[in-house]
């Protein structure tokens, strides 16, 4: 047999034995890196917005931790603002609700809609006790077409009102959840709609 | 035999690159992704390399 096609066959199977060490052995960790980015927890601009009559100073975040999903949104200069689970979301608790925002892998087979009504919303109804949709609708934030659900929940015999916006971009959806006890949950509404229509993607 | 091997080469080195770069992966099988794209991206240019040198040794015979 030709020399060189022995070379070649033996450096595929080293090829593809690094490979395997890259992809599930030792050296996967390296690939496999938490891809949060510092940056992204660093307010880059303070400016006051209207809410409920008044002005509130709101912090500029720009999220830079997930390639062709870069974002900017507005949280109040008061809120405690920590890296979620996962890259690209923020994570706020207080005591009289969670907030988070998250990016969402939608597959290509579906749209936004179909997702959310047939795994999202389902997977709620599973996940929280006592679930009771209150509002589903079709609305636009930045000119993205976005769906909002507002459902309550029972948390420690507490009812929570939470509000759920969903908003389409070029590869992930952004998942913004704010909740609250139901009955603060009016007062909160302007902010957490000041919050939302701030969402805006980078790259589009 | 020698299209039908090299064009079932370019067919596996074409599905690589189509999974490697255009193919929307789901978050949670990113690394499966990266394997099976990588995997077959190799064995097809290996074996258009296999191909194109094993053609060149009959020749010469």
């Amino acid at each position: 047999m030709n020399k060189k096609i022995i070379f070649i066959f033996v450096l595929t199977i080293i090829a593809l034995v690094v490979l395997y060490l890259y992809s599930f052995g030792p050296l996967a960790g390296k690939r496999i890196a938490n891809k949060s980015n510092p940056e992204s927890l660093r307010p880059t601009l303070t400016e006051k917005v209207l809410v409920n009559n008044a002005t509130q100073p709101f912090n500029d975040y720009h999220n830079k931790d997930l390639k062709e999903n870069y974002y900017t949104i507005k949280f109040p200069q008061d809120w405690q603002i920590q890296a979620g689970k996962s890259p690209g979301s923020y994570f706020s608790s207080l005591p009289n609700g969670d907030r988070t925002v998250e990016l969402m892998d939608v597959p290509d087979n579906t749209t936004l809609e179909l997702y959310v009504l047939s795994q999202d919303e389902p997977n709620l109804k599973n996940s929280l006790k006592g679930y009771q949709r209150i509002d589903y609708q079709n609305i636009s934030v930045n000119n993205n077409d976005a769906y909002q659900l507002i459902y309550t929940s029972e948390i420690n015999g507490e009812t929570f009102q939470t509000v759920r916006a969903y908003i389409s971009g070029q590869d992930h959806a952004a998942v913004i959840t704010f909740s609250s006890k139901q009955q603060n949950y009016k007062d909160m509404q302007s902010l957490f709609s000041s919050i939302i229509n701030s969402f805006k993607w980078e790259n589009t | 035999m020698k299209q039908i091997f090299f064009f079932i080469s370019f067919a596996v080195l074409g599905l690589g690159l189509y999974l490697k770069f255009f193919y929307d992966v789901p978050d949670a099988q990113e690394t499966i992704n990266f394997f099976v794209s990588w995997f077959l991206i190799i064995v097809g240019i290996s074996s258009m390399l296999i191909n194109l040198f094993w053609d060149k040794d009959q020749g010469r015979k």
